[in-house]
């Protein structure tokens, strides 16, 4: 009897670890696919509202779901609440709390890094340009990312539940 | 000697450092504080309503420019970015024209390295130099003044007359508070005012609404060009007395002399040191030729910024008043 519930057991956790990995294959490119649907927004709200960037971010946000849409508003709340910190510094300070509740890799965080320094800082013309370049090396991510789910996903999924029934037929 | 207001509206903008020592330095000034000057790598500098002076790295007061403390490129682009909201992109028409009006009527110029496209401005890069201009609301400003621009219960159609930094967007605010408010010694009855503050210095409004006093019948177009600004008011705010500050182009002068055929007063002000100067500029000369204004006004900074020197009668062309 306990035999058979220790094995149920070894056989749940390892099968839980492997949907676990497996998710974050599969979370990753929504998450990159989310980020340049709120980077397409932001831009258009730079570029032909000219909205103060708290608004515009908070309007980008709102066109996506969590995690993407916290990191937003949380930028946007930390610019409001004064304290003269610049939008950049607003953004770095959500990425810290943003990048440990997301599946992107720090590769794809640099994509984002690299906006921190000129966020609100400069003309439309030179914001819709870094936004722009952003995008598009998050859609190269994307693909990676997509690619790399094809490929892993179904595979740790596999790993999981197959490794804790050998696990299981050993101990037996 | 520190303006109302100054801790949440200036020091608020600017880079932390510069904020502790001007707050320390605006609590020995002896004259009002007109502005705070950061030039990158250059002394700190504040230009009172009497004088200027130097800040050195203690908060201290100097008039020796070389004690005084430097101010670094980091805290004149933070400072540039608290005025913009941290959204630099959304004042481009504002850059463009050198400066930003900031909450509660405050005026910030901009220097810096222009980007021109077929040789026009179309932005400035790399800002290097902020002049922050504080607003200063006085009421009562216009106390001694009113009582000559009003003549059978209604008011004259005034042009203020005076060099920069004499206090006429200052008198402008105040004459049009009491308008608005009505003035019952004067057997003035308050009026519906309409102001067109294209640089929202006058009325210094924040999202679309009024920072400064302006009485309880004043609408006011924030933003707007003056000349659209005139006929917009004339025809959906019904105003009995339209204010202006700083006419000059030719299409003003067509707005104006539009309100004034709708019967409807016009407080203007113009940049000028007497009437011969205003007399020189085509746009205005057309306007005291078509007997446009009832009373000009010429205002001086001797002994004080907003100091009446005289109010000419132009119907009569007699000096009426000198002070």
């Amino acid at each position: 009897m306990f035999k058979l519930i220790g094995s149920l057991l070894i056989l749940g956790v390892s099968s839980l670890l492997g949907f676990r990995v497996a998710a974050a294959y599969a979370r990753r490119p929504t998450e990159l696919r989310a980020l340049q649907t709120a980077l397409a927004v932001l831009t258009t709200e730079i570029e032909y509202g000219a909205t103060p960037l708290p608004d515009a971010l908070r309007q980008a946000g709102r066109a996506v779901g969590a995690p993407v849409c916290t990191l937003l508003t949380d930028a946007a709340g930390r610019m409001e609440s004064g304290g003269g910190i610049t939008g950049g510094e607003a953004l770095q300070q959500a990425l810290g709390r943003f990048a440990p509740e997301s599946h992107l890799r720090p590769a794809d965080l640099t994509v984002l890094q690299a906006l921190v320094p000129v966020l609100g800082a400069s003309d439309r013309r030179d914001q819709v340009r870094h936004l722009r370049l952003a995008v598009e090396r998050l859609v190269g991510a994307e693909a990676q990312a997509a690619d790399e789910r094809q490929r892993y996903e179904r595979m740790y999924k596999y790993v999981g539940v197959l490794s804790g029934l050998l696990v299981v037929l050993i101990l037996y | 000697m520190i303006p109302e207001r100054f801790a949440e509206e200036i020091l608020a903008l600017l880079a932390p450092r510069l904020a502790g020592l001007i707050s320390r330095a605006a609590e020995r000034l002896t004259s009002p504080l007109e502005e705070i000057r950061l030039r990158e790598e250059r002394p700190l500098h504040l230009v009172l309503a009497k004088g200027d002076t130097f800040v050195t790295p203690a908060g201290a007061l100097t008039a020796d420019f070389t004690q005084a403390e430097r101010v670094g490129h980091e805290e004149v682009s933070r400072t540039f970015q608290a005025v913009a909201k941290g959204s630099v992109y959304a004042w481009e028409e504002e850059v463009r024209s050198g400066f930003i009006t900031v909450e509660g009527g405050h005026r910030v110029g901009l220097c810096g390295r222009a980007v021109t496209e077929a040789g026009r401005i179309r932005t400035l890069r790399q800002v290097a130099g902020l002049n922050i201009r504080i607003a200063r609301e006085v009421k009562g400003a216009a106390d001694r003044l009113l009582p000559h621009l009003v003549s059978g219960g209604g008011v004259c159609s005034t042009l203020l007359i005076s060099p920069p930094q004499a206090g006429k967007t200052t008198l402008l605010r105040d004459l049009i508070r009491q308008i608005s408010n009505g003035v019952p010694a004067l057997n003035l009855r308050g009026m519906k005012v309409g102001l067109v503050d294209e640089r929202s210095e006058v009325a210094g409004c924040h999202r679309g609404v009024p920072q400064r006093d302006l009485g309880p019948r004043t609408d006011v177009l924030d933003g707007c060009p003056k000349a659209e600004g005139l006929m917009l008011l004339i025809r959906a705010l019904s105003p009995q007395v339209v204010a202006v500050d700083e006419i000059g182009r030719p299409a003003d002068g067509d707005a104006v002399m539009e309100a004034l055929h709708a019967g409807v007063a016009v407080l203007a002000t113009a940049h000028g040191n007497d009437l011969a100067d205003i007399a020189r500029r085509p746009a205005l000369a057309m306007l005291l030729q078509a007997g446009a204004f009832q009373r000009a006004v010429i205002l001086g900074r001797e002994p004080h910024p907003g100091a009446v020197r005289q109010v000419i009668d132009l119907q009569r062309e007699v000096a009426a008043c000198s002070s």
